[in-house]
């Protein structure tokens, strides 16, 4: 009885694989499960517009003249915003039209830029997705993918510069392994914890976060340190040879990342659904019990995944560590920290698709 | 339900299974290994330790300093936790078991102390006065989450609450100029957000978990927008009043102890009022029984005609004000403004100072100054220039969190109805 209170992560699982009930599916077919992110996303929009209103000088400024003027300068202020949204992260199409008629070449690719920005930005949104997903199948509810990018970020980056005389076609792909070898091991210490201890591994992982924070932080201004950085938590330039391949020249960073993004989920929806391993570890998440009773290792199954997760949730991130450094300033961990909270929350969104994060609208 | 009030009695029973027997036993001897090995092989044998015992700025309860020889100190101290692990490993202390890993791991912080602050001079009062400090989050974090979970709602949520309640209790308290106004915007502002915990996981039945993240993010995310937005750029809202030092007459002038815990700032007079309050509520108390049957068993309190829901929402509703409270003491009792994630993670702290004090606020207030300490033992040694960065002492908290939650310390009682939503039938 104590064990079926314990199992939070089984608990959350329940509740993403049960979906709706299916009589309430059938009453609104046009929802069905597309709907439900896209209600969200739509709620999610709205609920921004008010708080763009609300805490906008200029609405209160119109509204004090008249109340007609007050809701144009909402609808304005919120046209402006959402618009920006959209161009940034889209592109916008009249200028993109426009370039593509015309025959200036750095014109284009800044035209068609922000699409592919995105994509790039998405990278580490559907490695962690992935990452979580991964977890809640085994019945982990893994909040410890930010700590766990973080550490895979480091290793990354430690083998990406101090590794020199490799062809790119070992060097790049042993800095993804040095990177998910680090996560994994900080997703391990968990799993093995709520495997064998029955230790919580929401409180766990996040206690992990705090200590990845702490770690990197001491080792971007000690070992790690970029020499003259004067005091700044920076690391070296990694090696050419390490560097993800881009496909475009200048503004334009889409990079091979992306596509071994794609890849990783795919493979990883292949070890799920199409292998004995898969099943297992699905099995343990569902139902321990039944898992155990088939004679399955439950400890097994659990620390595996809880190990796993990381699968390379470095990738993209970690080669930018070279510009960006986690931890130089308040304010950076704070916008990654955040960044990995939302992919933690759309597997859930998603009900656990097993696109991972591959629909992320950035 | 009868009227005449019966007496019930209390009975824990300890058992410590024999592998735990054995793991702790090693533990102590291994603490008095690194204490002789690490700590006093390492220390000059002439060395004196120097612990000033009067917090700075403080003006009554002087007490003269402490002066140690190390060496011979931390002999002493290695050959108890030696004796202590040895004696745990033949014959175990039964009941006392976590008693003696509590003493073993004083004499480690204690031996550590020594050993760093040998030929120096550390000052040990001022920095067991901040630890009291560093523990009110902490604390009153963790009985948030007994008030929640004896309740049986989990609240993972305190993290979520507290932030929100430094942000609104800076905003309202430079307004208003007040820090008690602004305390009261704290509290509210979390209470609000508790009653969302409570519609989502009473009313609705979302999973607790689910609900408690969510409401983590969502404070996380409005906190963060507002500062960047509004409290970086005007200082106005960002400048709240710090309540003050208030020394209890008396008391305060209590060598060494009156410092300590009678010349601090009114969330300390506050954890402790509410420890009381609440330790006896929850065990002597009509109200207490009723809220704990609601956490063991929903079904038979709802069958003696208690009302399940209503109790469950007035523990979370209790639970958001203590968060409240413990969220305000950021701005109001500590820092005096707001910075984004400034709570960084006390809030779970507080809830496995909650599980290390086995879901009793007596129990709880001890893990949280273990915590507040492990916090002050940080900061004070870079002062010292100690070789350890920094940036390792602040790992401590969370490291111990998770070896308290490893379940080192035995397995707790939790509340049996914990996270499961009531269904009336």
């Amino acid at each position: 009885m104590s064990e079926k209170k314990k199992d939070l992560g089984l608990e959350i699982l329940k509740e993403i694989n049960e979906g709706q009930p299916k009589d309430e599916q059938s009453r609104k077919p046009f929802l069905g499960k597309a709907g439900i992110p896209l209600l969200a996303i739509f709620t999610g929009l709205v609920i921004g517009a008010l708080l763009i209103a609300v805490t906008s000088q200029s609405v209160y400024a119109a509204f004090s003249e008249s109340v007609g003027k007050g809701f144009s300068a909402i609808f304005n202020e919120v046209g402006t915003a959402y618009k920006a949204l959209f161009t940034s992260a889209i592109g916008d199409p009249v200028r993109m039209v426009k370039a593509v008629g015309g025959d200036d070449v750095r014109e284009i690719r800044q035209a068609f830029n922000p699409f592919l920005e995105s994509l790039v930005q998405s990278t580490p949104y559907i490695f962690a997705g992935l990452a979580v997903a991964l977890g809640f199948r085994s019945g982990l509810f893994n909040i410890g993918v930010e700590g766990q990018l973080f550490i895979g970020a480091a290793c990354a980056t430690w083998v990406g510069y101090t590794v020199t005389g490799l062809p790119a076609w070992i060097h790049m792909p042993l800095a993804f392994l040095a990177g998910a070898l680090g996560g994994a091991l900080w997703g391990f210490v968990p799993g093995l914890l709520k495997a064998k201890t029955g230790g919580h591994e929401v409180i766990n992982t996040i206690m992990m976060n705090w200590i990845a924070f702490r770690l990197t932080e001491w080792l971007l201004s000690g070992p790690m340190t970029r020499e003259g950085s004067g005091g700044m938590p920076i690391s070296p330039l990694i090696q050419k040879t390490a560097e993800i391949p881009q496909f475009f020249p200048a503004p334009i960073r889409f990079h091979l990342g992306f596509f071994i993004a794609l890849l990783v989920a795919y493979l990883i929806w292949w070890l799920l659904f199409k292998t004995t391993w898969g099943l297992n570890l699905r099995t343990v998440g569902t139902n321990p019990r039944a898992a155990r009773y088939a004679g399955l290792s439950t400890t097994k199954s659990i620390i595996v995944p809880g190990s796993q997760p990381q699968h390379g949730a470095r990738a993209f991130l970690g080669l930018r560590l070279r510009q960006h450094c986690p931890g130089a300033d308040r304010q950076h961990p704070s916008r990654r920290r955040g960044a990995c909270f939302h992919s933690l929350r759309h597997p859930a969104q998603r009900r656990n698709a097993d696109d991972g994060g591959l629909l992320h609208p950035n | 339900m009868t009227t005449n009030s019966r007496v019930i009695e209390h009975k824990r029973v300890v058992e410590v299974s024999s592998t735990r027997k054995l793991v702790v036993g090693i533990v102590e001897v291994l603490i008095g290994l690194l204490i002789y090995f690490i700590f006093a092989l390492k220390t000059a044998s002439g060395a004196l330790t120097r612990f000033v015992m009067t917090p700075g700025g403080i003006d009554q309860g002087f007490m003269a300093d402490w002066i140690l020889p190390s060496k011979i100190t931390l002999t002493v101290l290695a050959i108890a936790a030696l004796l202590i692990g040895i004696y745990q490993l033949i014959r175990g202390f039964g009941r006392w078991t976590n008693l003696m890993v509590g003493i073993c791991a004083l004499f480690l912080i204690f031996g550590f102390l020594v050993w760093q602050a040998a030929d120096k001079q550390l000052n040990l009062a001022g920095m067991l006065s901040s630890a009291v400090l560093l523990a009110v989050p902490i604390t009153l974090g963790a009985f948030s989450g007994i008030l929640a979970e004896r309740s049986g709602i989990v609240n993972i949520s305190i993290e979520g609450m507290m932030l929100m309640a430094s942000m609104v209790a800076a905003i309202v308290g430079s307004v208003t100029k007040n820090p008690w106004l602004g305390l009261l915007g704290g509290i509210l502002s979390s209470i609000l957000l508790a009653l969302i915990l409570g519609v989502l996981s009473i009313k609705y039945k979302v999973n607790q978990t689910i609900s408690g993240t969510v409401i983590n993010i969502f404070s996380a995310g409005l906190t963060a927008f507002i500062s960047q937005k509004f409290l970086q750029h005007t200082p106005l809202l960002n400048t709240p009043k710090l309540f003050p030092r208030v020394p209890i007459p008396g008391l305060a002038s209590i060598p060494l102890i009156g410092p300590i815990l009678f010349n601090q700032n009114i969330f300390v007079y506050l954890m402790f009022v509410i420890l009381i309050v609440l330790q006896l509520a929850l065990f002597e108390t009509r109200w207490g029984l009723r809220l704990r049957s609601v956490g063991e068993h929903p079904k038979a309190a709802d069958t003696l005609g208690i009302n399940v829901i209503r109790t469950r929402y007035m523990g979370v509703i209790l639970s958001g004000l203590v968060a409240g409270i413990a969220g305000s003491f950021f701005t109001l009792g500590s820092v005096g403004r707001f910075d984004e994630g400034m709570t960084a993670g006390k809030g779970f702290i507080g809830l496995a100072a909650m599980i290390f004090g086995n879901w009793m606020p007596v129990g709880a207030i001890g893990a949280g100054m273990l915590f507040g300490f492990a916090d002050a033992i940080g900061s004070k040694l870079s002062l010292l220039g100690s070789a350890i960065p920094p940036q390792f002492m602040a790992m401590a908290p969370y490291l111990i969190t998770m070896i308290v939650l490893a379940g080192f310390i035995g397995k707790g009682q939790a509340p049996a109805a914990e996270g499961e939503p009531y269904e009336k039938e």
